[in-house]
């Protein structure tokens, strides 16, 4: 293992993979601090760039980059003019906001960085530590505990979707896994689900089904909403200086820090709870742990609950490299677009992928400690100057990142068929935003379908038939706990619905 | 059953149970060669496992009672709030825009049918200094062609066949489009 661990060490430490990680760092700021694109559609479009690089452990290092550099400048935002460019940092802006408005913004992004920082580094360490014992003991899986854990981490998703989303989130799943098979899979001879269309032969492609999901919905509900996301002019005149804290701000929120990246970071190796719900939970728990006059000041601008979900929603990115890394299992709507990046550039994830592609393993890990350094002594003085970027007009940005999703999926597939197929499935995608229904729960189901189907079979041709499933005690466990996964979230779903059914007919 | 109950999200579900039901129905006619008719793992199996699985959700979504007071309006997204009130007009436009650019992308060449495309977007969202933003957007389309086919190696011809090098063609297309736009 160290030998991997130095081969790692070699390539996060190469000339070109640090100049990688500040490039990702600073596309990812930039961009994530633009009103209406998420981490999810940055990374899509920064697909064809990364692969073009070449080499897999330089391009995932790259795209690793972009996804903290994006989590970074969506907190800028957040914090400037009041407008998250991510979910993850809705609850940066409870206090980053009022902050800013009180004259102290330029504090209030020095402890955004600084906890971010913090949370990132820390959960870089945990991963160093837990990564390597963890894929170790992934690696005595067979194809059955594979797929029953598969099975547990699809289910997963919807033991977080929150309330009155459970079933809605399982079908979004379904409706990946049904992506998945369309087209020619390495299992079989010929193409299934092409309804008689060549170019579909190949499968749909992966970066078309994120540009048409995330890139194409976030730009067209600009044009769609004039009012989102508008209140760019609010920061312009907001003068960013004295980026300094005082010892006392730094002793307060020292264990604030020490205490929400361990949570963070665990809450983000679980699959389907990743950045947004730790943010929300690492809010909630330093509110309820602060003194009644500390108290009084969350959603006035405490340095406490800033630093809280900053802390936190950084530690469980980090965290929810755990579960890619080692399992080749996505546990959020990210790092499932990272895990199919890594298949498009001919690399197998899962358990055997330390051994196999040390480089690549410890390279990511060992490239997120210099990508934190970066973000903090490199981006941060830089926000005055990136902020006034800001102004892009949107008649200019809105026009562009379509014609980047385009090209995005024309360079994937080089067909027109594809760029077709995306324009549909992205009318589709907003249709299903407008009905409520989550969209990275599809991207999740369709990236671990191939996989799934593949390890079901070779369970089902080596066993015959399905006494595997509960013969095998790992297996047996980890399909349990996908059963509770959704029993349990679904019978609270039901007992509210039948309650307020009630309600409402005892009301008329 | 209320009115209440025809809501965005059930209609959908019953939309993907259709969809699920003919995904099924395709799973049956999947084409097998004798001997895969003889394993216990078909190339029909699973995708008949899933077919079932989101007929099934699909048919609770339909007839779950709401969660929500009004499920499929966007109690809660937060992004679909105002949806009354939107510009789906414009949302029409930047559909067609797309699909013209798909279609043209090849036989109309990248640097014609991009400048067309971005001038055309900036100008349904209100950007109306024409001066201004051809040059930028015909500036940006260079470096953009000079980033798909040089940095990311695309095969991507840069006119319309048989026009191969004429600006001037070219510019008389953005020329043409202009006052079309402008006067609508």
């Amino acid at each position: 293992m160290l030998e991997g661990f130095m081969t790692g060490l070699a390539a996060a430490l190469s000339f070109k993979a640090i100049a990688m990680v500040v490039v990702g760092c600073l596309i990812g700021t930039f961009i994530g601090m633009l009103p209406g694109l998420g981490p999810m559609s940055i990374i899509a479009i920064m697909i064809p760039f990364a692969v073009s690089l070449g080499d897999p452990t330089t391009s995932l290092i790259m795209l690793a980059g972009v996804y903290y550099g994006a989590v970074f400048g969506g907190s800028t935002s957040s914090i400037l003019i009041n407008a998250p460019g991510v979910p993850s940092t809705v609850a940066t802006s409870f206090d980053g906001y009022p902050m800013a408005r009180a004259g102290k913004a330029g504090k209030a992004l020095t402890i955004a960085a600084i906890s971010s920082f913090a949370g990132g580094t820390i959960g870089a360490i945990l991963l160093t530590m837990f990564a390597g014992p963890l894929a170790e003991f992934a690696k005595t899986f067979w194809s059955a505990e594979y797929f029953a854990l598969m099975v547990a981490g699809l289910t997963a998703i919807a033991a977080f979707a929150g309330r009155g989303q459970v079933l809605k989130a399982i079908l979004m799943v379904l409706v990946g896994l049904m992506l998945a098979t369309v087209g020619q899979g390495a299992l079989f001879n010929q193409a299934r689900f092409t309804m008689g269309v060549a170019d579909l032969e190949s499968g749909v492609g992966f970066v078309t089904l994120i540009m048409a999901l995330f890139a194409l919905p976030e730009a067209l509900f600009l044009v769609l909403n004039p009012k989102k996301g508008n209140q760019e002019g609010d920061g312009q005149d907001k003068e960013i200086k004295d980026l300094r804290i005082t010892k006392e701000e730094a002793r307060k929120i020292a264990p604030v820090i020490g205490r929400q990246s361990i949570v963070g970071f665990l809450i983000g190796v679980m699959p389907g709870a990743g950045a947004t719900i730790a943010s929300f939970i690492g809010y909630a728990t330093e509110r309820n742990l602060a003194s009644p006059e500390e108290r009084e000041q969350f959603g006035k601008g405490s340095v406490k609950g800033l630093s809280a979900p900053e802390t936190a929603n950084n530690a469980a990115s980090t965290g929810s490299f755990v579960p890619m890394l080692t399992l080749g299992i996505p546990g959020s709507g990210t790092t499932a677009i990272l895990l199919g990046a890594l298949i498009a550039l001919g690399v197998t994830p899962g358990p055997a992928l330390i051994d196999k592609n040390p480089k690549i393993f410890w390279g990511v890990i060992i490239s997120m400690y210099l990508g934190n350094v970066v973000l903090l002594v490199l981006n941060l003085p830089l926000i005055p100057y990136i902020a006034k970027l800001l102004t892009v007009p949107r008649a200019y940005l809105i026009p562009f990142v379509l014609f980047f999703s385009l090209m995005g999926a024309y360079i994937g597939q080089n067909n027109v068929t594809e760029l077709y197929l995306m324009i549909g499935l992205a009318a589709v995608a907003t249709l299903l935003r407008f009905a409520d229904f989550p969209l990275p729960p599809i991207i999740i189901g369709f990236i671990l379908g191939v996989m799934l189907e593949d390890n079901l079979g070779r369970s089902l041709r080596k066993f015959r038939d399905l006494d595997w499933m509960y013969e095998r005690p790992v297996t047996l466990g980890l399909l349990i706990v996908a059963v509770l996964f959704v029993l349990v979230p679904l019978a609270t779903d039901w007992r509210a619905r039948m309650g307020r059914a009630k309600q409402t007919a005892q009301g008329d | 059953m209320s009115p209440r109950w025809f809501t965005l999200d059930r209609l959908i579900a019953l939309v993907i149970l259709i969809i699920a039901l003919a995904y099924i129905n395709a799973s049956f006619n999947i084409r097998m060669l004798p001997f895969e008719l003889r394993q216990p793992f078909k190339p029909n199996t699973y995708p008949l496992a899933i077919g079932t699985l989101t007929a099934i959700i699909a048919f609770l979504v339909t007839i779950m009672p709401p969660a929500t007071e009004e499920p499929g309006n966007g109690s809660k997204g937060g992004d679909t709030e105002g949806w009354r009130e939107f510009d789906w007009l414009r949302f029409a436009v930047f559909f067609v825009l797309m699909i013209v650019y798909a279609t043209f992308l090849r036989a109309g060449g990248f640097i014609p049918s991009t400048i067309v495309f971005l001038f055309l977007g900036s100008l349904v969202l209100g950007e109306r200094r024409v001066w201004i933003s051809l040059p930028i957007i015909a500036g940006l389309t260079a470096g953009l062609w000079y980033l798909v086919t040089q940095v990311l190696g695309i095969y991507m011809p840069a006119w319309p066949s048989g026009l191969a090098g004429s600006f001037g063609q070219s510019a008389q297309i953005v020329s043409a489009a202009t006052p079309l736009v402008l006067g609508a």
